[in-house]
Protein backbone atom coordinates (compact mmCIF):
# COMPACT_ATOMS: atom_id res chain seq x y z
CA UNK A 1 0.00 0.00 0.00
CA UNK A 2 2.86 2.36 0.82
CA UNK A 3 4.30 1.74 -2.62
CA UNK A 4 0.94 2.47 -4.17
CA UNK A 5 0.53 5.74 -2.28
CA UNK A 6 4.08 6.77 -3.15
CA UNK A 7 3.48 5.93 -6.79
CA UNK A 8 0.30 7.98 -6.86
CA UNK A 9 1.99 10.86 -5.12
CA UNK A 10 4.89 10.78 -7.51
CA UNK A 11 2.56 10.48 -10.47
CA UNK A 12 0.72 13.61 -9.34
CA UNK A 13 3.92 15.64 -9.31
CA UNK A 14 5.93 14.30 -12.17
CA UNK A 15 5.13 14.83 -15.80
CA UNK A 16 4.32 12.30 -18.47
CA UNK A 17 6.95 9.61 -17.74
CA UNK A 18 5.86 8.99 -14.13
CA UNK A 19 2.17 9.00 -15.12
CA UNK A 20 2.92 6.52 -17.86
CA UNK A 21 4.91 4.28 -15.52
CA UNK A 22 2.12 4.21 -12.96
CA UNK A 23 -0.52 3.55 -15.60
CA UNK A 24 1.64 0.71 -16.94
CA UNK A 25 1.69 -0.83 -13.45
CA UNK A 26 -2.10 -0.55 -13.16
CA UNK A 27 -2.71 -2.01 -16.62
CA UNK A 28 -0.29 -4.80 -15.96
CA UNK A 29 -2.02 -5.73 -12.69
CA UNK A 30 -5.43 -5.66 -14.35
CA UNK A 31 -4.12 -7.85 -17.16
CA UNK A 32 -2.82 -10.32 -14.56
CA UNK A 33 -6.31 -10.61 -13.07
CA UNK A 34 -7.79 -11.08 -16.55
CA UNK A 35 -5.22 -13.76 -17.42
CA UNK A 36 -5.82 -15.57 -14.13
CA UNK A 37 -9.54 -15.53 -14.88
CA UNK A 38 -8.95 -17.02 -18.35
CA UNK A 39 -6.68 -19.69 -16.91
CA UNK A 40 -9.33 -20.52 -14.34
CA UNK A 41 -11.94 -20.90 -17.12
CA UNK A 42 -9.67 -23.33 -18.93
CA UNK A 43 -8.96 -25.35 -15.82
CA UNK A 44 -12.58 -25.98 -14.85
CA UNK A 45 -15.27 -27.81 -16.74
CA UNK A 46 -18.67 -26.75 -15.42
CA UNK A 47 -20.63 -23.53 -15.59
CA UNK A 48 -20.86 -23.47 -11.79
CA UNK A 49 -17.07 -23.57 -11.56
CA UNK A 50 -16.68 -20.87 -14.20
CA UNK A 51 -19.15 -18.73 -12.29
CA UNK A 52 -17.01 -19.18 -9.18
CA UNK A 53 -13.90 -18.16 -11.20
CA UNK A 54 -15.43 -14.90 -12.36
CA UNK A 55 -16.89 -14.12 -8.94
CA UNK A 56 -13.42 -14.45 -7.48
CA UNK A 57 -11.93 -12.24 -10.22
CA UNK A 58 -14.59 -9.60 -9.68
CA UNK A 59 -13.82 -9.53 -5.99
CA UNK A 60 -10.12 -8.97 -6.72
CA UNK A 61 -10.86 -6.30 -9.33
CA UNK A 62 -13.26 -4.44 -7.05
CA UNK A 63 -10.77 -4.46 -4.19
CA UNK A 64 -7.98 -3.28 -6.49
CA UNK A 65 -10.07 -0.44 -7.93
CA UNK A 66 -11.14 0.62 -4.44
CA UNK A 67 -7.54 0.64 -3.18
CA UNK A 68 -6.46 2.74 -6.18
CA UNK A 69 -9.29 5.20 -5.56
CA UNK A 70 -8.69 5.44 -1.81
CA UNK A 71 -5.04 6.25 -2.46
CA UNK A 72 -5.92 8.74 -5.17
CA UNK A 73 -8.48 10.80 -3.23
CA UNK A 74 -6.04 12.63 -0.89
CA UNK A 75 -3.54 13.21 -3.70
CA UNK A 76 -6.25 14.60 -5.93
CA UNK A 77 -7.63 16.82 -3.16
CA UNK A 78 -4.21 18.37 -2.56
CA UNK A 79 -3.49 18.85 -6.28
CA UNK A 80 -4.55 21.60 -8.66
CA UNK A 81 -8.32 22.28 -8.62
CA UNK A 82 -8.42 19.59 -5.91
CA UNK A 83 -11.89 20.17 -4.49
CA UNK A 84 -13.48 20.37 -7.91
CA UNK A 85 -11.59 17.33 -9.18
CA UNK A 86 -12.57 15.27 -6.14
CA UNK A 87 -16.20 16.23 -6.51
CA UNK A 88 -16.18 15.27 -10.19
CA UNK A 89 -14.48 11.95 -9.47
CA UNK A 90 -17.01 11.10 -6.75
CA UNK A 91 -19.88 12.01 -9.02
CA UNK A 92 -18.55 9.99 -11.93
CA UNK A 93 -17.73 6.97 -9.78
CA UNK A 94 -21.13 6.93 -8.05
CA UNK A 95 -22.92 7.09 -11.38
CA UNK A 96 -20.60 4.52 -12.92
CA UNK A 97 -21.45 1.99 -10.19
CA UNK A 98 -25.15 2.44 -10.96
CA UNK A 99 -24.52 2.15 -14.70
CA UNK A 100 -22.45 -1.03 -14.22
CA UNK A 101 -25.23 -2.58 -12.16
CA UNK A 102 -27.92 -1.73 -14.72
CA UNK A 103 -25.73 -2.60 -17.71
CA UNK A 104 -24.87 -6.02 -16.30
CA UNK A 105 -28.47 -6.73 -15.31
CA UNK A 106 -29.26 -6.09 -18.96
CA UNK A 107 -26.25 -8.14 -20.14
CA UNK A 108 -27.48 -11.06 -18.05
CA UNK A 109 -30.63 -11.41 -20.16
CA UNK A 110 -29.62 -9.71 -23.42
CA UNK A 111 -28.81 -12.89 -25.31
CA UNK A 112 -31.38 -15.10 -23.63
CA UNK A 113 -33.29 -17.61 -25.71
CA UNK A 114 -36.09 -19.93 -24.58
CA UNK A 115 -33.45 -22.50 -23.57
CA UNK A 116 -31.13 -20.20 -21.58
CA UNK A 117 -30.81 -21.32 -17.97
CA UNK A 118 -30.88 -18.97 -15.00
CA UNK A 119 -27.36 -20.10 -14.20
CA UNK A 120 -26.08 -19.03 -17.63
CA UNK A 121 -27.83 -15.66 -17.29
CA UNK A 122 -26.16 -15.14 -13.93
CA UNK A 123 -22.78 -16.04 -15.41
CA UNK A 124 -23.28 -13.58 -18.29
CA UNK A 125 -24.08 -10.84 -15.79
CA UNK A 126 -20.99 -11.57 -13.72
CA UNK A 127 -18.81 -11.69 -16.81
CA UNK A 128 -20.14 -8.26 -17.75
CA UNK A 129 -19.12 -6.96 -14.30
CA UNK A 130 -15.60 -8.26 -14.88
CA UNK A 131 -15.31 -6.65 -18.31
CA UNK A 132 -16.82 -3.34 -17.17
CA UNK A 133 -14.59 -3.10 -14.10
CA UNK A 134 -11.46 -3.72 -16.16
CA UNK A 135 -12.56 -1.05 -18.63
CA UNK A 136 -13.25 1.39 -15.78
CA UNK A 137 -9.82 0.95 -14.20
CA UNK A 138 -8.17 1.47 -17.58
CA UNK A 139 -10.34 4.53 -18.15
CA UNK A 140 -9.41 6.16 -14.83
CA UNK A 141 -5.70 5.40 -15.24
CA UNK A 142 -5.19 5.66 -19.00
CA UNK A 143 -1.90 4.85 -20.67
CA UNK B 1 -38.15 8.94 -24.88
CA UNK B 2 -36.39 9.97 -21.72
CA UNK B 3 -33.01 9.04 -23.15
CA UNK B 4 -33.55 11.40 -26.07
CA UNK B 5 -34.42 14.25 -23.72
CA UNK B 6 -31.35 13.48 -21.69
CA UNK B 7 -29.26 13.44 -24.83
CA UNK B 8 -30.53 16.86 -25.84
CA UNK B 9 -29.75 18.17 -22.38
CA UNK B 10 -26.30 16.66 -22.62
CA UNK B 11 -25.69 18.32 -25.97
CA UNK B 12 -26.80 21.67 -24.59
CA UNK B 13 -24.52 21.28 -21.58
CA UNK B 14 -21.69 20.20 -23.81
CA UNK B 15 -22.16 23.18 -26.11
CA UNK B 16 -22.47 25.70 -23.31
CA UNK B 17 -18.79 26.71 -23.21
CA UNK B 18 -18.87 27.27 -26.95
CA UNK B 19 -21.91 29.51 -26.67
CA UNK B 20 -20.16 31.61 -24.08
CA UNK B 21 -16.79 31.69 -25.81
CA UNK B 22 -16.12 34.82 -27.78
CA UNK B 23 -13.37 33.43 -29.93
CA UNK B 24 -15.05 30.47 -31.68
CA UNK B 25 -14.67 30.69 -35.41
CA UNK B 26 -17.12 29.39 -37.97
CA UNK B 27 -16.50 25.85 -39.18
CA UNK B 28 -14.12 25.98 -42.14
CA UNK B 29 -15.91 25.31 -45.40
CA UNK B 30 -13.29 22.78 -46.38
CA UNK B 31 -14.44 20.46 -43.59
CA UNK B 32 -18.22 20.26 -43.75
CA UNK B 33 -20.02 18.33 -41.05
CA UNK B 34 -20.57 14.73 -42.10
CA UNK B 35 -23.53 13.12 -40.42
CA UNK B 36 -23.25 9.35 -40.28
CA UNK B 37 -26.20 7.61 -41.92
CA UNK B 38 -28.77 6.44 -39.44
CA UNK B 39 -29.06 2.70 -38.93
CA UNK B 40 -32.22 1.23 -40.27
CA UNK B 41 -34.18 -1.79 -39.14
CA UNK B 42 -35.72 -2.49 -42.57
CA UNK B 43 -35.08 -5.90 -44.05
CA UNK B 44 -32.86 -6.50 -47.05
CA UNK B 45 -33.55 -9.51 -49.25
CA UNK B 46 -29.90 -10.34 -49.88
CA UNK B 47 -28.32 -9.70 -46.51
CA UNK B 48 -29.50 -10.24 -42.97
CA UNK B 49 -30.36 -7.19 -40.94
CA UNK B 50 -27.71 -8.03 -38.36
CA UNK B 51 -25.00 -8.32 -41.03
CA UNK B 52 -25.97 -5.04 -42.65
CA UNK B 53 -26.16 -3.33 -39.30
CA UNK B 54 -22.77 -4.60 -38.23
CA UNK B 55 -21.23 -3.35 -41.48
CA UNK B 56 -22.94 0.00 -41.09
CA UNK B 57 -21.82 0.44 -37.51
CA UNK B 58 -18.22 -0.45 -38.37
CA UNK B 59 -18.25 1.94 -41.33
CA UNK B 60 -19.84 4.79 -39.39
CA UNK B 61 -17.62 4.52 -36.35
CA UNK B 62 -14.53 4.33 -38.57
CA UNK B 63 -15.72 7.40 -40.46
CA UNK B 64 -16.15 9.30 -37.21
CA UNK B 65 -12.66 8.27 -36.11
CA UNK B 66 -11.25 9.45 -39.44
CA UNK B 67 -13.08 12.77 -39.03
CA UNK B 68 -11.59 13.14 -35.55
CA UNK B 69 -8.04 12.48 -36.80
CA UNK B 70 -8.64 14.83 -39.71
CA UNK B 71 -9.34 17.71 -37.31
CA UNK B 72 -5.65 17.72 -36.39
CA UNK B 73 -4.55 18.23 -39.99
CA UNK B 74 -3.71 21.88 -40.42
CA UNK B 75 -5.89 23.18 -37.60
CA UNK B 76 -4.83 24.79 -34.35
CA UNK B 77 -6.42 26.89 -31.61
CA UNK B 78 -10.11 27.69 -31.88
CA UNK B 79 -10.40 26.09 -35.28
CA UNK B 80 -9.16 22.78 -33.89
CA UNK B 81 -11.43 23.04 -30.83
CA UNK B 82 -14.46 23.64 -33.02
CA UNK B 83 -13.68 20.76 -35.35
CA UNK B 84 -13.24 18.35 -32.41
CA UNK B 85 -16.38 19.61 -30.73
CA UNK B 86 -18.43 19.13 -33.89
CA UNK B 87 -17.07 15.62 -34.38
CA UNK B 88 -17.83 14.73 -30.75
CA UNK B 89 -21.39 16.02 -31.17
CA UNK B 90 -21.82 13.95 -34.33
CA UNK B 91 -20.63 10.89 -32.39
CA UNK B 92 -23.21 11.47 -29.64
CA UNK B 93 -25.90 12.10 -32.27
CA UNK B 94 -24.99 8.83 -33.94
CA UNK B 95 -25.22 7.15 -30.53
CA UNK B 96 -28.79 8.45 -30.18
CA UNK B 97 -29.65 7.15 -33.66
CA UNK B 98 -28.09 3.81 -32.85
CA UNK B 99 -30.05 3.50 -29.60
CA UNK B 100 -33.31 3.92 -31.50
CA UNK B 101 -32.30 1.05 -33.79
CA UNK B 102 -31.01 -1.07 -30.92
CA UNK B 103 -34.32 -0.77 -29.10
CA UNK B 104 -36.19 -1.90 -32.21
CA UNK B 105 -34.02 -5.00 -32.46
CA UNK B 106 -34.42 -5.82 -28.78
CA UNK B 107 -38.20 -5.46 -28.99
CA UNK B 108 -38.30 -7.98 -31.84
CA UNK B 109 -36.30 -10.61 -29.91
CA UNK B 110 -37.39 -13.40 -27.60
CA UNK B 111 -38.49 -11.87 -24.28
CA UNK B 112 -38.15 -8.48 -25.98
CA UNK B 113 -40.26 -6.61 -23.46
CA UNK B 114 -38.08 -7.64 -20.51
CA UNK B 115 -34.88 -6.91 -22.46
CA UNK B 116 -36.16 -3.47 -23.44
CA UNK B 117 -37.16 -2.72 -19.86
CA UNK B 118 -33.72 -3.69 -18.57
CA UNK B 119 -31.99 -1.69 -21.29
CA UNK B 120 -34.06 1.45 -20.74
CA UNK B 121 -33.11 1.39 -17.08
CA UNK B 122 -29.47 1.98 -18.05
CA UNK B 123 -29.96 5.06 -20.17
CA UNK B 124 -30.64 7.96 -17.73
CA UNK B 125 -27.75 7.00 -15.47
CA UNK B 126 -25.51 6.30 -18.44
CA UNK B 127 -26.02 9.77 -19.92
CA UNK B 128 -25.51 11.41 -16.53
CA UNK B 129 -22.36 9.34 -16.02
CA UNK B 130 -21.00 10.36 -19.44
CA UNK B 131 -21.45 14.03 -18.58
CA UNK B 132 -19.83 13.57 -15.14
CA UNK B 133 -16.94 11.52 -16.51
CA UNK B 134 -16.19 14.05 -19.25
CA UNK B 135 -16.25 16.91 -16.77
CA UNK B 136 -13.82 14.94 -14.60
CA UNK B 137 -11.46 14.41 -17.53
CA UNK B 138 -11.68 18.13 -18.34
CA UNK B 139 -10.68 19.09 -14.78
CA UNK B 140 -7.92 16.50 -14.55
CA UNK B 141 -6.27 17.59 -17.79
CA UNK B 142 -6.85 21.34 -17.65
CA UNK B 143 -3.22 22.41 -17.89
CA UNK B 144 -4.75 25.05 -20.17
CA UNK B 145 -8.39 25.80 -20.89
CA UNK B 146 -7.95 24.40 -24.38
CA UNK B 147 -6.33 21.17 -23.10
CA UNK B 148 -9.27 20.58 -20.76
CA UNK B 149 -11.79 21.38 -23.46
CA UNK B 150 -10.20 19.05 -25.98
CA UNK B 151 -10.08 16.33 -23.37
CA UNK B 152 -13.79 16.75 -22.70
CA UNK B 153 -14.62 16.58 -26.40
CA UNK B 154 -12.46 13.47 -26.74
CA UNK B 155 -14.24 11.88 -23.78
CA UNK B 156 -17.70 12.44 -25.31
CA UNK B 157 -16.42 11.09 -28.61
CA UNK B 158 -14.76 8.03 -27.05
CA UNK B 159 -17.59 7.07 -24.72
CA UNK B 160 -20.22 7.31 -27.48
CA UNK B 161 -18.27 5.02 -29.81
CA UNK B 162 -17.33 2.58 -27.04
CA UNK B 163 -20.98 2.25 -26.03
CA UNK B 164 -22.14 1.66 -29.59
CA UNK B 165 -19.59 -1.12 -30.03
CA UNK B 166 -20.46 -2.64 -26.66
CA UNK B 167 -24.19 -2.68 -27.38
CA UNK B 168 -23.71 -3.97 -30.88
CA UNK B 169 -21.95 -7.03 -29.49
CA UNK B 170 -25.33 -8.07 -28.04
CA UNK B 171 -27.17 -8.06 -31.35
CA UNK B 172 -24.52 -8.81 -33.97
Amino acid sequence: MKTLILSLFVSSLMPITAHAAFADTVWSQVQTYADENDACFERVTTLAEQTACVKDTNEKLNKYMESLLQSWYPVLRDGPRGTEALEKLNSSQTLWIQVRRDTCNFAAIAKNTPTTSKELSAFNGLHCVCRETIARIRELWPR
Amino acid sequence: MSHLKSSLLLLLLFMLPALHATSWRQAPESSPATTAPAPTAKNDATQSRAERQLGLVIANTKKLEADWANCYKGRTGDELDLCLKETAIRATEYYDQYIAYFREVLASQYNGEAKLKAFDKIQPNYLNWRTAQCRLEDVLHRSTVQAGYIRRARCHFRTALTSIRFLNSYID
